[in-house]
């Protein structure tokens, strides 16, 4: 495209852009990090799938319940998606700036949503018989 | 092509990458649930074909960057990949919305 092919990173100018910053962790760490952040995509990722199955779930729960169900599943995927990359940016610039790394939020946020979510469901099931 | 000299024991370049190609099954199982969603021939084609495209450019971008981190990584240079971190995130986020306008 434009001829500064920056050789400088394999993320190119977003991540020269976004970790200005401090100076370079430990490889290791920024692998864990990313790791990390692709566990909580697909953690994302399995709950859209759990919110496209409610939808295709037709004779199991009852139609408000179910467009309720299926578009809270999505959406919550979709929030997770993008807390996952902002914690995967906080913790990269922490380790930029051998800073502590931040709390681990999105986990307690994730069991208690899981637990109400599956009572729903269940209560969702039982409504429809 | 020469494998990469082993950079270290953990072997967490290629456990990254496979991490990469999980996450992007993961993204072609959901995106071919969404496809079924779809409501006509026509919407389920062109669903599909973004699905597939998509899975093959995260595909790609998961060969390179074990490549050249099997490159760069000896020599002390910086690895961190916010574009492929961003594209994921974006990806994950486009399916969550079909998801939604499919379910009403």
């Amino acid at each position: 495209m434009t001829a500064t092919r920056s050789p400088r990173s394999p993320g190119g100018r977003w991540t020269d852009r976004l970790l200005a910053e401090g100076r370079d962790p430990d490889p290791r760490f920024t692998l864990a990090n990313e790791r990390t952040f692709l566990a909580w995509i697909r953690t994302a990722l399995a709950l859209v799938a759990g919110g496209v199955g409610v939808a295709l779930a037709g004779d199991l729960v009852d139609t408000p319940l179910r467009h309720v169900l299926a578009i809270g599943f999505s959406a919550a995927g979709a929030l997770l998606a993008a807390l996952a990359f902002r914690r995967w940016l906080r913790t990269e610039r922490a380790l930029r700036r051998d800073e502590p790394l931040p709390p681990p939020a999105l986990a307690p946020l994730m069991s208690y949503g899981l637990a109400v979510a599956a009572v729903a469901l269940v209560v969702a099931l039982l409504l429809t018989r | 092509m020469t494998a990469p000299p082993l950079w270290d024991r953990g072997a967490q370049p290629e456990r990254t990458a496979l991490a990469w190609s999980r996450t992007t099954l993961a993204l072609l199982v959901v995106g071919l649930l969404c496809v079924r969603l779809a409501p006509s021939d026509l919407g389920a084609g062109a669903a599909a074909a973004v699905v597939c495209g998509a899975a093959a450019l995260q595909l790609r971008r998961t060969g390179r960057s074990l490549r050249r981190r099997g490159d760069r990584l000896p020599r002390g240079r910086r690895i961190a990949d916010a574009e492929s971190v961003l594209l994921a995130t974006g990806l994950t986020i486009l399916l969550a919305v079909a998801g939604i306008l499919l379910a009403v």
